[in-house]
């Protein structure tokens, strides 16, 4: 077994699958000490750490010594390349080694055949022989078009995605751009947080941080590439899901929560466009902008957290009613709404505003009552937003013959109005739902998919039908006018047209 | 200026009020420095909450003003405190005519309780309980009418009474709802949520709306105190650290707090250690 303070460190390292078991072992005992919430950091810990030839204090870990190009490049199968480090509990002090980003691992997930590269790979010069690795520090410039943009694929509350290349390895990596002019105070603290979080991961569907980057003004974080987000390929005209695809998409979904919600992390931003997925339906849970880890409480205490999370059409009641105690079951709502839109692809309550997404989820799911929702009352806004009418669900009526059975039992469970009934994550991959035929299909099809689906370009492509439509009912329109005054020059046409976009609005 | 200059004043300020602390600090602290002319500025409350003009949001807003009012009275040798006490029945049945106020009036009530010498635990956690009586079950199944309660209290108990009662009437209401056979069709939200009802204690979608907000902003800054401390000495020591921050979560017995201790110490050396050039 590997000695705990003197296994291999990130770039000299030689056995992957060791130092790979021993993180994640690491993991859990960081995982145990941050729920128990007494962790004491060790005298003799930090005292190793310190003495450990190798040791290198906070700060630019990406740039230590790297072996050359050549040898880097030949077995780099077994060396992890350095980078932000990978795995680390909550506790973050007590892992004593930096370990290089688990991005190797990462990648390999996708890309079984394709050999993972570094993000930056350059020729060192000759090092002085009397100097440990720790001494040598190098100035990484980034020669110019190592990565490529290649083309915006989402924008979003702090900044856009790119597609972007790495012209040496030919792999795509998306760039995150932190958006940074607006902020005057400084490095987001939202941002650490997000960082903080996504270093933390290593798990096949959820999304791992590779690296960060800095270029001038702008950070980047950069992550491994897929080809589609979820409310993108559901907009897509061809697709055609079997009950095998909707469950293969959806136990990953489940897996990838149930890591989270082990970790005691909340995403709080469940939604299609933030599910993305690769060429064959492999998924990652993306976007932690609003994920925070669950607060430790004493016997008594209550959480206390803001209600401004999650897209509105994905909010559960509990948090339009202003609930600041709420826990990881407002994933569970919105994963729920997700499975219901595998089947019918747009999202089933889109109201506009709080008062008219509750309206819409009363008037599918029924008001609650004294007997699935007796507590409904504490909530901060429920005498401003209480029901003044008596609704029955309709959700069977409407939704039950199009589903299979144990689909439609599981999506009644999820989409509890009480937070309190809803599922766990744990108990949802026990759900006959998985258990009973057809079994989980990965979605080979949409590899002939043409183009990438994401959110981003399905507003565009939809914007562009729009733009085309109204040009075509505008010259339509405009024959039209010319015809009727060349017949009579004082008649004009007032009849009001629809615009597609209101009419979306309605639905 | 004299006294009538300086309600017509402070009056003003209330009418203007908006949720924000910075707002509500400021009217508290207007209040406070005319202190002199307290017996003038203290019915003002009550005249601009009678006002006609006055909306449901303004009310709350007013309710909250108190709460920050009697908060920072101590600094002022408790003014206001004695004068409010007695009114407070009155505002309360005054905020609460909409029973949207009732949750704002509940948190509100629970902080102003504290600076009184009453212990009103037993209302606090009433609040929170099924308020309705044996009659009121059977008035709720023969579909009759609520009756109201009187009280012979003052003060602050009456003032929790009254809200307690509100409380109890809106069970009322509610249960009588649950009793009528649910509705099948698809309703609008005007008729779900009675938003644009004539009703002059009703809220429109638009304040609902803006009081969502206003609620979300104050939770907000109500977490930007979280991390204060109470310092006697301007010192910054590391058991400060340890019982304000760590103890709060898992107190630490002798042996682990010693060790806690070395650990800081040990971080704090590896911390320094880290630098390549000499610290202090
Ligand atoms: N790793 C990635 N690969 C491909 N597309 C991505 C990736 N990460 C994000 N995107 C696209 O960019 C969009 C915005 O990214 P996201 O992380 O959700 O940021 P925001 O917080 O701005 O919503 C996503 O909806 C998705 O379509
Ligand atoms: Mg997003």
């Amino acid at each position: 077994m590997v000695d705990k303070f003197n296994r291999p460190t990130g770039p000299r390292g030689n056995n992957n699958q060791q130092q790979r078991d021993y993180n994640s072992r690491d993991y859990n005992n960081n995982q145990r000490d941050f729920q128990r919430s007494s962790y004491i950091p060790h005298k003799s810990n930090s005292k190793n750490s310190q003495s450990r030839d190798s040791y290198v204090p906070s700060g630019p870990k990406r740039d230590q010594y790297r072996p050359n190009n050549n040898g880097f490049r030949k077995d780099n199968n077994n060396i992890r390349p350095s980078g932000p480090s990978g795995p680390s509990g909550p506790s973050g002090t007590k892992r004593p080694l930096p370990s290089g980003p688990s991005s190797l691992k990462k990648r390999r997930d996708f890309h079984h055949n394709n050999i993972p590269k570094g993000p930056k790979i350059r020729a060192i010069p000759e090092i002085r022989k009397d100097l440990l690795p720790h001494q040598i520090y190098t100035i990484n410039k980034t020669g110019p078009n190592i990565y490529e943009k290649v083309q915006q694929v989402g924008e979003g509350t702090y900044g856009k995605v790119y597609k972007v290349k790495h012209n040496r390895t030919n792999e795509f990596v998306a760039f995150k751009k932190l958006r940074l002019e607006s902020e005057r105070e400084g490095f987001p603290i939202t941002a650490i947080r997000e960082i903080k979080l996504l270093q933390s991961f290593d798990h096949p569907n959820v999304i791992g941080l590779l690296e960060m980057m800095i270029e001038k003004n702008s950070i980047y974080m950069v992550f491994d590439y897929l080809d589609h987000d979820l409310t993108g390929l559901l907009s897509h005209p061809d697709l055609n899901l079997q009950e095998s695809h909707r469950k293969y998409i959806f136990k990953q979904l489940i897996s990838g929560l149930n890591y989270l919600h082990e970790k005691r992390i909340i995403h709080r931003d469940i939604k299609g466009s933030n599910i993305l997925l690769d060429k064959i339906g492999n998924l990652k849970i993306a976007d932690f902008g609003l994920a925070r880890p669950m607060k430790i409480l004493t016997a008594g205490e209550l959480p206390d957290y803001t209600n401004r999370v999650i897209t509105i059409w994905y909010r559960p009641p509990e948090l339009l009613l202003g609930a600041t105690d709420y826990g990881r079951e407002v994933d569970i709502w919105g994963v729920g709404c997700l499975l219901m839109e595998l089947y019918y692809k747009v999202a089933i309550f889109r109201g506009l505003d709080e008062i008219s997404q509750l309206c819409k989820i009363f008037n599918i799911m029924g008001t609650p009552n004294m007997s699935n929702w007796p507590d409904i009352d504490k909530l901060p806004w429920f005498e401003m937003l209480k029901p003044r009418l008596n609704l029955a669900s309709k959700f069977e009526d409407k939704f039950k013959k199009t589903m299979s059975i144990e689909a439609f039992k599981l999506a009644e469970k999820l989409l509890m109005l009480n937070p309190k009934s809803r599922p766990t994550s744990e108990e949802i991959l026990q759900d006959e739902y998985f258990k009973n035929d057809p079994k989980p299909e990965p979605l080979y099809f949409i590899k002939d998919f043409e183009g990438e689906w994401h959110e981003f370009e399905t507003k565009q492509r939809r914007r562009e039908e729009r733009k085309r439509i109204k040009e075509e009912e505008d010259a339509e329109a405009n024959a039209r006018k010319e015809r009727i005054e060349k017949v009579s020059p004082q008649c004009t046409d007032k009849s009001v047209k629809t615009s597609p976009e209101s009419k979306d609005a309605k639905e | 200026m004299d006294s009538f200059d300086i309600a017509n004043q402070f009056a003003q300020l209330l009418r203007n009020l908006t949720p924000q602390i910075g707002v509500l600090n400021k009217a508290a602290t207007f209040a406070l420095k005319n202190s002199d002319n307290e017996d003038y500025l203290f019915p003002t409350i009550l005249n601009v909450l009678h006002d006609k003009n006055l909306n449901i949001n303004q009310k709350s807003t007013i309710f909250q003003f108190i709460d920050v009012l009697i908060d920072e009275a101590h600094k002022y040798n408790g003014a206001y405190v004695k004068n409010i006490e007695k009114i407070l029945p009155a505002i309360i049945k005054n905020i609460c005519v909409s029973s949207s106020n009732m949750f704002n009036v509940y948190q509100s009530l629970c902080s102003i309780s504290k600076h009184f010498k009453i212990n009103v635990k037993e209302y606090e956690d009433k609040f929170y309980t099924d308020l309705l009586t044996e009659e009121d079950k059977k008035l709720i199944e023969e579909n009759g009418q609520i009756e109201s309660k009187k009280f012979d209290d003052h003060g602050l108990i009456l003032a929790w009474k009254i809200l307690l009662e509100r409380k109890r009437r809106s069970q009322f209401e509610r249960a009588k709802l649950l009793r009528s056979n649910p509705i099948h069709e698809t309703v609008e939200e005007d008729e779900l949520f009675k938003v644009k009802s004539k009703d002059k204690y009703a809220l429109s979608k638009r304040q609902i709306l803006s009081r969502l907000e206003d609620d979300r902003e104050l939770h907000k800054r109500s977490k930007e105190n979280l991390w204060n401390v109470n310092r006697d000495k301007s010192v910054l020591t590391e058991q400060e650290f340890k019982d304000h921050y760590w103890n709060k979560f898992n107190a630490l017995n002798d042996e682990e707090g010693k060790e806690f201790f070395n650990a800081l110490s040990d971080l704090n050396d590896l911390v320094s250690a880290s630098y390549k050039d000499q610290q202090y």
